[in-house]
């Protein structure tokens, strides 16, 4: 009854006094980031309507929840500019917004890159997020705009790589891998951060390389070296799949030591390791939870294997795996990135024939015989050459996003192979893996990852 | 807001709004040598007789931090106009790798140099192109110091590829007082986002301004514009800060900073130190008058 007596009220006197105590501050070494705080005099619910000037009601915050003092993030918001907002109280279906006010987000740091979009077609691609790692050191993530502009950072990590980064459902933040530049210290793990850019958990993952993948339950998995020695060659570096659950068990789940001989590891060994002679080059791992199976691509031995969580080799294709036609067999061919499509399809980079040209390609395999036959691709005759890196996603609306690596570039093609959207990047700088997001407030919860 | 600013400006320690109409102008030229070598062959790279960087500054016996080997899908003119004017976009890099020097190490055969801590394939990576630019840059400071083009051919030479005081040179040609001087005194807040293009009328790169350089000279104008390449050695005093993801900064924050006054030339700098072009994007003279 009380309840109903303050409705009546505020419904009479929309915010006479309503809301008190309204700051907005941008965070401090996240100058894109506004928190917005203010108290109400009633227990009320709420979110704030913000955007840039001459937009300011493009984007609103989740609801706070019920309660008298507030607090909430302004997130996706350029760098050095003026953004509007206001505080909207509500109760149910009633509101009352406050006036706007104005606040101006700081700027980005030096060591955060200027990007470059020079195609952007918005009748052809989403608008939306997209969550950058970076290729090389310094391990640097961002979160930018379909313009480019950087709207989220962790500061430049020196010495060490950052290639992965993905969403983290349990907190609406953000997660990326780190190791070593050189692999010359053993320092891998996994770390989380809320939204504000705070670590919330720093996950030890030993030995841990190139790529991640994280589970519903918490469990995390990562790409492993797996250093033996070995009669003929000595020490040789093969990859290990591994994966750690919430409460810190440990658990090899795969290894290339398991069912493949060493076959002439010299062949494609430059040195990239310390440890030893370079053997398979694992460079990707994608969790898919529909198929309850791991995929992983390595690029030195032209293979890319699906495995399940008990170690058993489901799938595979390249010089590892069963023969395959010809064709396909040639398309395998330093592959990267290779995940299942929600078609039932696989798609990675690979760099066929001389290696000089990175193309995307996507697989379907025959249900009954399991044979593979190539049903699209994109890049040859392009002049793309992904030395470091590449990966190829497949969005919601059926266009297919290629990230070629080191060549700096990233474009989003229609089905029917227009460039809807190009991104160049400044030498020095080129993005690891890529996750679209949809909604940043809700960064998981939307396809477009592999 | 602006108005408002600008109205303020001359008062006292009151903000300073610096604008694209308070800038210097500047113009910059770079002339980089060219070694023909024996393409494929693992080639030592020797800087032991480099002591001047291109701007013709001693550098510190012993202070180069690495050397940069980069091959680059553009023409050796392209690199020249472009490297000083802005940064090139990744996709025309199509080779890179660093080489470190320890103990004082000046040369470094090619085979040594590396790519993610793998070293390259010299007979791989160096080789004839119609097409490509290889440029060895050195850096001390995580600065450009000096660089030379080097060509691979089947019929060049094998010796080595000397980086010496003449590989290469930046020239400037600048007017400090192009643009109208700021008006302040004492230590106020500086406020530069609302910069736009840098001196050469280029867009102006706000989040590569990491330093704020501010100093005093018992020099004219034109002085000063005759030896600009010594702008930090000729001052009678000078604060450098780091303004990394800042749009201004408070002055009377600036250790050992007595103030603006109207004793001599003041200048007020905006810096960009991951720039290959060491001229400040922008630069004014600070007038307390």
């Amino acid at each position: 009854m009380a309840r109903l007596g303050i409705v009546s009220l505020l419904a009479t006197s929309p915010g006479c006094g309503l809301v008190t105590q309204v700051a907005a501050i941008p965070l401090e070494g996240l100058t894109t980031v506004i928190r917005v705080t203010w108290s109400t005099t009633a227990d009320l619910d709420g979110h704030v309507e913000f955007g840039p000037l001459g937009a300011c009601s493009r984007h609103r915050t989740p609801s706070v929840g019920l309660g008298r003092s507030h607090e909430t993030l302004l997130l996706g918001l350029p760098s050095a500019s003026e953004i509007c907002y206001r505080v909207v109280p509500t109760e149910g279906p009633l509101s009352w917004p406050e006036p706007f006010r104005t606040v101006h987000t700081g700027n980005l740091p030096a060591a955060v890159p200027d990007l470059n979009v020079t195609i952007k077609d918005l009748d052809q691609v989403e608008e939306g997020f997209w969550l950058a790692a970076s290729g090389i050191n310094p391990g640097l993530v961002l979160i930018f705009d379909r313009d480019g502009e950087v709207v989220w950072y962790q500061p430049a990590d020196v010495g060490y790589v950052s290639p992965q980064a993905l969403p983290d459902p349990a907190t609406n933040g953000f997660m990326y891998n780190r190791f070593s530049k050189d692999f010359d210290d053993d320092v891998g793990s996994v770390l989380r951060l809320h939204p504000d850019g705070q670590l919330l958990e720093e996950i030890r993952t030993p030995l841990a390389h190139h790529s991640f993948a994280r589970h519903e339950d918490g469990t995390t998995a990562w790409l492993a070296l797996d250093v033996r020695d070995h009669d003929e060659w000595g020490t040789v570096v093969g990859d290990a799949l591994r994966e750690v659950a919430p409460d810190g068990a440990d658990r090899a789940v795969w290894s290339s030591w398991n069912d493949w001989e060493v076959i002439d590891p010299l062949e494609n060994d430059g040195g990239f390791y310390p440890q030893g002679i370079d053997w398979t080059h694992g460079n990707f791992l994608a969790w898919d939870p529909a198929r309850q199976s791991y995929t992983v691509s390595f690029r030195n031995v032209n293979t890319i294997v699906e495995v399940d969580r008990d170690g058993h080799i489901l799938r595979g294709v390249g010089d590892y795996a069963d023969p395959v036609a010809d064709e396909v067999e040639d398309l395998v061919h330093y592959p990267h990135s290779a995940h299942w499509t929600d078609q039932g399809t696989l798609l990675f980079t690979t760099t066929p024939g001389d290696g000089k040209e990175t193309w995307a390609v996507e697989l379907a395999f025959d249900p009954e015989t399991g044979e593979a036959e190539r049903v699209w691709s994109w890049g040859e005759g392009e002049g793309f050459y992904a030395r470091v890196l590449g990966e190829a996603l497949r969005m919601d609306n059926g266009n297919t996003v290629v990230n070629f690596g080191s060549a700096g570039v990233v474009v989003e093609l229609t089905p029917s192979g227009e460039v809807a959207w190009r991104l160049e990047t400044p030498a020095g700088y080129f993005p690891g893996h890529l996750t679209y997001i949809r909604d940043i407030y809700d960064p998981a919860a939307q396809d477009g990852e592999p | 807001m602006i108005t408002l600013m600008l109205a303020l400006t001359g008062c006292g320690d009151e903000d300073i709004l610096l604008e694209d109409t308070n800038n210097y102008t500047f113009t910059s030229t770079l002339e980089i040598g060219n070694v023909e070598i024996l393409e494929k062959t693992d080639i030592v790279v020797d800087w032991c007789s480099l002591t001047v960087d291109f701007l013709g500054l001693e550098m510190v016996e012993g202070e180069v931090d690495y050397v940069v080997l980069s091959r680059w899908e553009l023409t050796k003119e392209e690199l020249e106009n472009t490297l000083v004017a802005t940064n090139l976009p990744q996709k025309d890099l199509s080779g890179s790798a660093d080489y470190k020097p320890t103990d004082g190490e000046c040369s470094a055969p090619l085979s040594e140099f590396e790519f993610l801590g793998t070293p390259i394939l010299v007979e791989d990576e160096i080789y004839q192109s119609d097409t490509s630019t290889y440029i060895l840059t050195v850096f001390a400071e995580d600065r450009a110091k000096m660089l030379t083009f080097f060509e691979p051919t089947a019929t060049g030479s094998a010796d080595p590829i000397i980086i010496d005081n003449n590989s290469g040179l930046v020239e400037f040609d600048v007017n400090v007082d192009a643009g109208s001087p700021v008006s302040a005194s004492g230590t106020p807040l500086v406020d530069w986002s609302s910069l736009t293009q840098d001196g050469a009328a280029q867009e102006f790169p706000l989040n590569k301004m990491d330093r704020l350089f501010i100093a005093q000279y018992d020099l004219t104008v034109e002085e000063l514009e005759t030896d600009f390449v010594y702008l930090e050695t000729l001052s009678v005093d000078d604060w450098t800060v780091s303004s990394d993801a800042l749009l201004d900064y408070d002055l009377s924050t600036i250790d050992g900073f007595p103030g603006f006054d109207d004793s001599s030339l003041w200048i007020l700098a905006m810096r960009c130190t991951t720039c290959y072009n060491p001229a400040p994007p922008f630069l004014t003279v600070v007038s307390s008058e």
